[in-house]
């Protein structure tokens, strides 16, 4: 039940909120705000006090002046595909949804980039390059949802980042709304400093929405492979596998992605409506490898008999792109069916130096079962990424306390392994406690120097990455 | 044991390597297991003036922007301390990017002690095909190569500029049959192009002191460097699929009548399209909130203990 402090605070500025953006888009029934509690993590939930969908940056803009001058902490929010909490409104306060901000405004050919509103969703601007011969390379899984402004402040990756690289390596330049209610350029076409001497754009990427809020982004595209080979081999052994993944890696040829399915997960899938045929006692690695067909033919020759080589039960390769979707079935279904056996997953998303792979499945495993929870592996093998899926009931408090010391003796594994605690999903305030494990005192005051200079207040995404990043001098009576 | 603790670790294909250490040294060792760093021109240049030096090279082109290469690094601070950013693994959005903040920007604010680079592997065969022709033919010989699927695989595509010269340079690398098929590839771009393609035995080495530095779009890039090199004489060597361009002008070049004039357009067109034309020539025209920036980010490193 909300205090009548709480709900006098609200009605006056949700006022202020309808003015500029009309009624129908600003949202504070509860049913509505119940959707924005949490993003696809599924727990860590905190209900805003406010949902806005701008229609465009410039009334983006209007309300980023009123959410500062009415000391309003706020949240920018794409599809809520998060994996890391990042787009939750932890403190309460305004969510502004950038889902209206879906212009694809310019494909240049000739320069290989585009310009968007960060509300694209992913897969929808390589379904428009498509026609151009291009492509947007990195890849997060979900991007069928995702936005582009998400993927740009999470500094997104995917299957295809061990060639392609991630987020970073394509983001040319942004546009973005400061604060102070400056729109500054950081970057552009030409993905250069601008009239800067130092590279603003670098941190804008992967910022998870504390610096400032996006509303034009400029993205490298590169040109659609001609050809592309997917294959899949299965192992009895975790060893097998892991020591093909060193092999993979090393190869010149230079596979696109790298993936891999533990036997537990395969069991799942073959268990289900889903399954693909395969021996369900298995590891799973899908590899893919693109580029000029005759020389991608080569090379796929070259990777099947590296494959071969190695322990493998089995091994099959195709070009074929219905016989390919096949191929990834597994790796493809599993998250979906990890949802559906289990109340809620908590997923890691740590990096780690390839050399430590199979120690650190192994301890994932041990630590997993003295607890008595169920850990699924499902990841991106090329890059040493770690996904380890651990399923429990939130309800449970037992199973929740289970899933914090799971985590928190994976992060210090992964540390001393020399690994670091996300990948791609970012810390968000799902992984802020372990902060402390990759960052020293004047690591931290380092990092939190940039937010002096942009948010010196936590007012933009308070509550995330940094223990005690909470707004100062927020109007919020009672914060959550 | 320290994130940043001196190692090579030929299995995960990365290196942390002292600042002052020639790039050489590190190539040689990895040399030994397939590997190399390939954003290397110059052996002898140490490491930490390469990360903090050019923002691309030749192999940028396959490999990215040097910081898509640097993984981490221990930097000292203007307060004279310590600081480590990102890390040793080939994916990390642990904070903010401050790894890619400081290869770009970082000689404003310190110098590098230790860097982490990523290495890749080494293919047995190297192949660099120099490409001849006139401008304009050469001009559609790189459109057309450019929407080609061999830019994922090919190495290096530079161009040379000198006097009425130009010419392309290719390099490409697989064992020897795949280096057959590029070739072949290859011709059949030239042919439909009207360009010369000759293999040579290695790619031309930038030049180490451009005063001129120009980061544009791939469409203005080659009319750029063709029109300073036209116009002015001298030599410009670009790193075309980064627009990238490193010129170094005759040695009284900034009195010839137009010269600074046309560089200050230059660099007008290039920030207008995000990018930039850095060069001793002219005065820095850095916007108020850059310098602003940079000096309180300075003044607080500066107390950082």
């Amino acid at each position: 039940m909300e205090s009548p402090g709480r709900s006098a605070w609200r009605s006056e500025w949700t006022r202020g909120l309808v003015a500029i953006a009309g009624a129908a888009r600003v949202l504070t029934d509860r049913a509505s705000l119940i959707n924005y509690e949490n993003d696809a993590l599924g727990f860590h939930r905190f209900r805003p006090d406010c949902v806005v969908i701008p229609d465009g940056s410039e009334e983006l803009a209007a309300l980023v002046r009123y959410a500062r001058d009415a000391a309003l902490p706020y949240t920018v929010r794409g599809s809520g595909t998060g994996l890391s909490g990042g787009s939750v409104a932890a403190e309460g306060g305004l969510i502004l949804h950038l889902s209206r901000l879906k212009r694809i405004l310019e494909v240049n050919v000739a320069d290989q980039y585009c310009v968007v509103e960060p509300g694209v969703v992913l897969h929808r601007l390589n379904e428009h390059l498509e026609a151009h011969g291009l492509f947007y390379p990195p890849d997060p899984s979900s991007g069928y949802a995702s936005t582009l402004g998400g993927n740009v402040a999470e500094n997104a990756g995917g299957i295809r980042c061990f060639k392609y690289g991630v987020t970073a390596n394509y983001v040319l330049g942004v546009e973005a709304l400061l604060l102070d209610g400056r729109l500054l350029r950081f970057g552009g076409p030409a993905g250069g400093l601008g009239r800067a001497a130092a590279d603003w754009r670098a941190l804008m990427v992967g910022s998870e929405g504390m610096l400032a809020t996006f509303t034009r982004l400029w993205l490298r595209l590169k040109p659609l492979p001609e050809k592309v080979w997917t294959f899949l081999a299965t192992f009895a052994r975790l060893e097998d596998a892991a020591d093909m993944i060193v092999q993979l890696v090393h190869h010149p040829a230079f596979p696109v992605a790298i993936e891999f399915v533990d036997n537990k997960v395969v069991k799942l899938v073959e268990a289900s409506p889903m399954a693909a045929g395969l021996d369900p006692d298995s590891w799973l690695l899908v590899v893919e490898l693109d580029g000029p067909e005759p020389l991608v033919d080569l090379q796929a020759r070259e990777l099947e008999e590296l494959l071969r080589r190695g322990k493998t039960r089995k091994v099959e390769r195709t070009s074929d792109k219905e016989e390919r979707l096949k191929l990834w079935k597994a790796r493809k279904v599993a998250a979906g069916l990890m949802g559906q056996v289990s109340p809620d997953f908590f997923i890691q998303d740590a990096v780690i130096p390839r050399s430590c792979l199979g120690e650190v499945l192994r301890f994932i495993y041990e630590e997993a079962e003295k607890e008595g929870i169920h850990a699924l592996n499902v990841f991106h093998a090329g890059d040493g990424n770690l996904h380890p899926n651990f399923l429990f009931d939130a309800r449970n408090h037992d199973e929740t306390e289970k899933i914090h010391r799971l985590g928190h003796r994976l992060m210090e594994k992964v540390v001393a392994c020399g690994g670091t605690l996300s990948g791609e999903h970012g810390i968000g305030n799902d992984k802020m406690e372990y902060i402390g494990l990759i960052f020293g005192p004047r690591e931290i005051a380092l990092q939190r120097s940039l937010l002096d200079l942009f948010n010196p207040n936590h007012q933009l995404n308070p509550g995330k990455v940094f223990p005690l990043r909470s707004y100062v001098g927020c109007c919020v009576p009672e914060k959550p | 044991m320290s994130l940043f603790d001196l190692f090579y670790d030929g299995v995960d294909m990365s290196a942390c390597v002292p600042a002052g250490e020639a790039v050489g040294v590190l190539n040689r060792r990895a040399a030994a297991d397939g590997l190399h760093y390939p954003l290397c021109a110059d052996a002898a240049q140490p490491v930490g003036e390469l990360v903090l030096g050019l923002p691309f090279t030749s192999r940028s082109f396959r490999y990215g922007a040097m910081a898509d290469n640097v993984l981490g690094m221990r930097f000292t601070l203007p307060s004279g301390q310590p600081v480590d950013v990102g890390g040793r693994v080939v994916k990390n959005v642990t904070g903010f990017e401050l790894t890619r903040f400081l290869v770009n920007s970082g000689r404003h604010f310190g110098a590098p002690e230790r860097v982490v680079l990523r290495l890749r592997p080494l293919a047995e065969v190297c192949r660099v095909l120099r490409c001849t022709g006139s401008f304009e033919r050469l001009q559609d010989f790189a459109r057309a190569f450019l929407r080609t699927s061999w830019v994922h695989v090919v190495d290096a595509c530079d161009a040379c500029f000198t006097g009425t010269d130009v010419a392309y340079f290719l390099e490409f690398r697989a064992n020897a049959e795949g280096v057959a098929v590029f070739e072949k590839a290859l011709r059949a771009v030239a042919d439909a192009s009207g360009v010369e393609i000759a293999p040579v035995p290695e790619l031309p080495i930038p030049p180490a002191t451009a005063t001129v530095r120009l980061k544009t779009v791939i469409s203005k890039a080659a009319p750029a460097a063709q029109m300073l090199v036209g116009r002015f004489g001298g030599r410009a060597h670009l790193f075309a699929g980064n627009a990238y361009l490193l010129y170094v002008p005759e040695a009284d070049a900034e009195k010839r009548p137009g010269f600074l004039q046309t560089l200050g357009e230059l660099h007008n067109e290039a920030c207008d399209l995000g990018g930039h034309l850095e060069t001793p020539l002219l005065a820095p025209d850095h916007a108020d909130w850059d310098r602003r920036w940079c000096q309180e980010l300075y003044q607080k490193w500066k107390k950082l203990d």
